[in-house]
């Protein structure tokens, strides 16, 4: 039943234009980021195999999947935030309610159908720097673990949009909810990093899901960043399941 | 007494929100092949009662079974032998109806071999044969109302609870939906809620209205009918005496004057009006007119509802 319901969402996202035009914009932008990076790189690519400097891969993975962090930021709202206000607004939710389901089901294969539009969106930039494998060796493994860093990224911040979603009745209210709250993580996190430049930047910088992105960009395996990336998820799915069993037991 | 479980049955139910107590204490038993009319006025918590049958809300206190499962400890299963329309049907606009069926059937736990024919036979009952592949956006309400109908019943549950069905439906069509209802009734058991009284009458076999969260009146539609015994009879007569000679009369419960006529009330409860006009007759008072009075539901309804302390006093 988790399947019927992400297989819905799914299927509903990809009947609006709004995950088409979204994918087409989002790749839009990754694209010219991925193109004003490459072009920056043949620039002083001399210069820096001279002084031996990173390689195509190593100058251009962080800054690509960097700006297509913010890009797919803020993109994930406009997808997440209608999960579960769009079936308070059609009245959907009590059929969901009704049904032999229960919240975590529903909450996961919401969830589930959302990371079929999400997934194909982090894919899309991986593929930029693939596409350069034709010409050029790239580091197989730092683009898998910089790929494995945005997903996990956007994983994280999709369960924050779906709790979001279970907020209100207004889709958009829910959109801007998730906009603040990860906006506010990530601008707390830099400006602790900046202000304090000890364990007080540390600590401010933890909560922000960039912070933890960085690692995987630079090509580390950093497992304490997948836990904080795991927990983050499991955090807001526990959320968004419980506002939804709230719902029956009050209102 | 477990061989037969009521289709429903709702054991003490009691909804507090905050310091309002919306359902306090209502009992309820929907018996297979009944169509159960739940009355009431707004406010009277029919809609609170409803969602808690059919687990979108959780009682403050009480019990509910569905067909013999505890909705509150097996929600599940018991999930699985009710279907529910909500007041607002739940209608995705983006879906085709053959899809959202589908989907139905599938969040209900129907086997993927058993969908087609499951959504077909919903189709086929609903009287949506045509517009399968028409989006549920682009339909009239008369059809969305049918396809949330629909929905309700694709994975063939026992007991099927309709809240408010014929909103906003135009005449033709609350025909075709109570004409729906009925053959519903026959094979599942139904519960409807409404604040339409004809709407009652035309379809529901008992009949239950609700007061400031009490059930105060919870009768079979056959007791309503032309054929039950009356209550009351208005006579004329043509040399009428004081009311207390009427009243003094051994067949006479109670007497009182009604314009013009005299109102009276038999005292056995079945027959008792041939003794009454026995003893006019023999009286000699000029018995010309007799009029039986029934109550009629919309009466029934009004005394229920019109007083503030309810009774458990029933008609």
């Amino acid at each position: 039943m988790i399947v019927a319901i992400a297989r819905r969402e799914a299927g509903a996202l990809f009947r609006s234009p709004v995950a088409w035009s979204l994918l087409a914009a989002v790749a839009a932008l990754v694209a010219f980021i991925f193109l004003l990076h490459l072009e920056s790189y043949l620039q002083i690519q001399s210069q820096l195999s001279s002084e031996g400097g990173p390689g195509v891969t190593g100058y251009l993975l962080p800054r690509l999947f960097g700006g297509a962090a913010t890009i797919h930021l803020l993109a994930l709202p406009l997808l997440t935030m209608g999960l579960i206000a769009g079936e308070w607004r059609h009245g959907t939710l009590a059929m969901l309610l009704s049904a032999p389901v229960s919240p975590l089901e529903i909450i996961m294969g919401k969830f589930l159908g959302v990371l079929a539009v999400l997934l194909p969106m982090v894919m899309l930039t991986a593929l930029m720097p693939l596409a350069l494998s034709a010409l050029t060796d790239i580091d197989g493994g730092a683009l898998l673990l910089a790929t494995l860093g945005a997903t996990l990224f956007v994983v994280a911040a999709a369960a924050a949009g779906l709790y979001l979603s279970t907020l209100t009745r207004q889709p958009v209210i829910a959109a801007i909810g998730t906009l603040a709250l990860l906006l506010a993580l990530v601008l707390l996190g830099e400006w602790g990093a900046s202000t304090f430049k000890d364990q007080w930047g540390a600590l401010a910088a933890y909560p922000a899901p960039t912070t933890h992105l960085e690692p995987f960009l630079g090509g580390l395996f950093d497992s304490g960043a997948l836990a904080y990336f795991v927990l983050f998820t499991a955090l807001f799915l526990g959320l968004a399941t419980r506002r939804l069993d709230n719902e029956r037991l009050q209102r | 007494m477990p061989a037969t479980a009521p289709l429903i049955e709702l054991v003490g139910l009691y909804r507090d929100y905050g310091p309002l107590r919306a359902v306090a204490g209502v009992d309820l038993r929907l018996e297979r092949g009944e169509v159960l009319g739940l009355l009431g006025p707004n406010g009277a918590g029919k809609s609170s009662t409803m969602q808690m049958l059919a687990g979108t809300l959780a009682p403050s206190a009480g019990g509910v079974r569905i067909d013999g499962v505890d909705l509150l400890e097996q929600p599940r299963q018991a999930k699985r032998r009710l279907g529910y329309l909500p007041e607002q049907p739940p209608i995705y606009p983006d879906m085709t109806v053959s899809e959202y069926l589908h989907f139905a059937a599938a969040l209900h736990g129907v086997a993927r071999a058993e969908r087609d024919a499951a959504v077909q036979r919903a189709v086929a009952r609903c009287g949506l044969t045509g517009v399968e592949p028409r989006l549920l956006g682009h339909l009239s309400k008369g059809y969305q109302q049918r396809a949330g109908i629909a929905q309700a019943i694709v994975h063939d549950p026992a007991a099927v609870v309709l809240d408010e069905p014929t909103v906003g439906l135009d005449p033709i069509q609350i025909r075709e939906i109570r004409a729906l209802i009925a053959e519903l009734g026959r094979e599942h058991g139904v519960v409807l809620s409404t604040h339409i009284l004809p709407e009652v009458q035309a379809v529901c076999s008992r009949v239950a209205i609700m007061h400031q969260g009490h059930i105060v009146f919870s009768e079979p539609m056959a007791t309503l009918d032309a054929s039950a015994p009356a209550d009351s009879f208005l006579v004329t007569l043509a040399r009428a005496p004081a009311l207390a000679q009427i009243e003094a009369l051994e067949a006479v419960r109670a007497a009182e004057a009604a314009e013009s006529r005299i109102r009276v009330w038999p005292a056995a409860e079945s027959g008792g009006i041939e003794r009454v006009t026995e003893q006019f007759v023999a009286a000699g008072w000029g018995l010309t007119e007799l009029i039986p009075e029934r109550r009629s539901l919309e009466q029934i309804f009004v005394d229920m509802t019109a007083q503030d302390a309810p009774t458990a006093e029933a008609a």
